[in-house]
């Protein structure tokens, strides 16, 4: 039984307005397309900070990460950490970024088309989008399933209440791009912080430290605690989410859009580093909820659940016990604090991806083009990827775990263009033949791990021999070779022929 | 009080850590990010003014100062 009420409603649907007023009022500021893909690099560090927090974390993203805590304990945290650690340590060094920023370019693949040419930024642009839109794709289905199992909402009204919530999102992120998603995801980090803090203290102080610690003994041992010993995680899934969120950091547009929208490197290497330990946060504290929901869901509680939910506890688990926790009034806090979150999230990867497409894909259709219809087009190619996102976000059905689907569609563009960045910021040997070599490698594995799961043929052995994590370090190792065996493949210039 | 023995005080501490930090710096974003925006608008507002001016709008402080 659920206790959300009309105070609930009436927290949403003012929060929600809230929103959608501010983020369409600051559409007058947009007068050229860098105002609206990257706020004309006027962003200072608290507004990045708030931004990039709030944009990495979506109901998605509470949903795989209590998953996480429900299904390995503290060691499914482990993420989390190795994100925190790797932004940490790339916004101190500079690493890769500051070469990035420093080019004064608006996108990753532009930066390479400096180095490798403009095949290689088209490709990269191809596989960034690839990527980044099947990994999206899962966004607004997961986010309803979250919305109808803690607010009790009839499941008939899925489809419709996110197609609205889209939509709304859409609309400010069409008038006002980057300036819009930037004051929306201030307002959103606020709400969505307050959200998270209440929801985890009254948890805490519901279940308990000692009860937390002892259900995750009991049902996954030292494991639940050290994943190095734990049975289904070990030093390959540690290695690889390490590889992964180091890829991430450097290269996940959404992360990269927050550098390249600063007002200097200097600003863009402080969000980075003072975001770092946001990261933690991110993956331990609904980590926490997913722990106290294996403390605290009785096997009654479980079976009185619809079918799908009881075959997939794991992930509807966190909210089915949140529906029966927060009271009156912090029940509509928490949904407005994961809309918050869901609609920062959407905003921001409409826009990230929209940039790439018109900055990178059709640069070479592209003439010269004036500032308001270049603006039009970034408007349509937003609307655009709203409906992809409809039509592919509400029926594909997500089996397995969902932080392993959304490492490996990662994957697909993680591998190769950290391999480019690094290569083209750091080895002078690196050339177009590396990198073409190194994105069709990159693209190919996670595809064929992704088909060769579904087909009933090979599924058997791939559960059996090729775990997502195995795949995905794999992939990281095969790309990196790629690179560099096409690069010393390419014949190099003699100084005659280059003269 | 809360067992913290064996690798559990890691995780106590992280978890500490993460619910402290967290309330902190939502408060200190909260009031540093609102002076962002301000400033940030203040700044394209001006460049706007200046485009369509055909002027090159007034420098940051921080440029000024380097300048």
């Amino acid at each position: 039984m659920t206790h959300f009420t009309w105070l609930d409603g009436s927290l949403v649907g003012l929060y929600l307005v809230a929103t959608m007023v501010a983020g369409i009022m600051v559409r007058k500021y947009v007068g050229k397309v860098e105002h609206f893909l990257i706020a004309g690099r006027e962003m200072n560090v608290y507004l990045g900070i708030a931004s990039l927090a709030a944009t990495e974390f979506g109901i998605v993203t509470c949903m795989y990460t209590a998953q996480n805590g429900y299904s390995f304990g503290f060691a499914g945290a482990i993420p989390g950490l190795c994100m925190a650690a790797a932004m940490f340590v790339v916004g101190w060094t500079g690493f890769c970024v500051k070469p990035l920023r420093d080019a004064g370019v608006m996108t990753i693949p532009e930066l390479f088309e400096r180095r490798f040419g403009p095949r290689v930024r088209w490709a990269a642009g191809v596989v960034i989008v690839l990527g980044g839109l099947l990994n999206m794709g899962v966004f607004l289905r997961i986010g309803g399933e979250f919305l109808v199992y803690v607010s009790g909402m009839n499941p008939r009204y899925l489809e419709i209440t996110m197609t609205v919530l889209l939509v709304a999102v859409a609309v400010y992120t069409i008038l006002g791009g980057m300036l819009s998603v930037l004051i929306t995801d201030y307002l959103q980090f606020i709400v969505m912080s307050v959200g998270l803090i209440a929801v985890t203290v009254l948890i805490l102080q519901h279940v308990g430290w000692d009860a937390l610690v002892a259900a995750v003994d009991r049902h996954y041992g030292a494991g639940g605690f050290n994943p190095f010993v734990n049975a289904k995680l070990g030093w390959e899934w540690v290695a690889f989410n390490a590889v992964l969120n180091l890829a991430a950091v450097l290269t996940w547009q959404t992360t990269i859009q927050r550098l390249l929208a600063a007002k200097d490197t200097a600003t863009g290497r402080k969000i980075y580093t003072r975001t770092s330990f946001f990261f933690v946060c991110r993956f331990l504290i609904p980590g926490v909820w997913g722990m106290a929901t294996l403390a605290a869901l009785t096997p009654a509680t479980i079976a009185a659940l619809p079918a799908a939910a009881q075959a997939n506890i794991s992930l509807y688990g966190m909210p089915v016990y949140l529906s029966t926790l927060l009271p009156t009034g912090l029940m509509g806090i928490l949904v407005a604090a994961m809309l918050a979150a869901d609609m920062s999230t959407d905003s921001s990867y409409m826009l990230t991806w929209g940039s790439v497409i018109y900055n990178d894909i059709l640069a070479p259709f592209r003439k010269q083009t004036s500032e308001k219809r270049g603006l039009l087009v970034n408007r349509c190619i937003v609307a655009a990827i709203g409906v992809f996102l409809l039509l592919y976000g509400l029926w594909y059905p997500l089996g397995g775990n969902l932080w392993d689907y959304l490492t490996v569609t990662g994957t697909i563009y993680l591998s190769s263009m950290a391999v480019l960045l690094i290569a083209c910021c750091y080895w002078p040997r690196a050339n177009n033949w590396g990198a073409a070599a190194a994105i069709a490698v990159g693209a190919m594995v996670p595809v064929a791990f992704l088909t060769l799961e579904k087909l009933p043929a090979t599924k058997a052995f791939i559960q059996a021999h090729l775990p997502a994590s195995r795949a995905g370090l794999a992939t990281f190792a095969l790309v990196a070779l790629a690179m560099v065996a096409g690069s010393l493949l390419k014949p190099q210039r003699t100084m005659s022929a280059a003269g | 009080m809360p067992s913290i023995d064996g690798t559990h005080w890691f995780w106590w501490l992280t978890t500490a850590a993460c619910v402290v930090w967290y309330s902190t710096i939502t408060l200190y974003v909260a009031v540093k990010g609102a002076k962002d925006i301000k400033h940030m608008l203040r700044r394209l507002q001006a460049i706007n003014t200046a485009d369509a001016a055909g002027t090159a709008p007034e420098a940051a402080p921080a440029e000024k100062a380097r300048k």
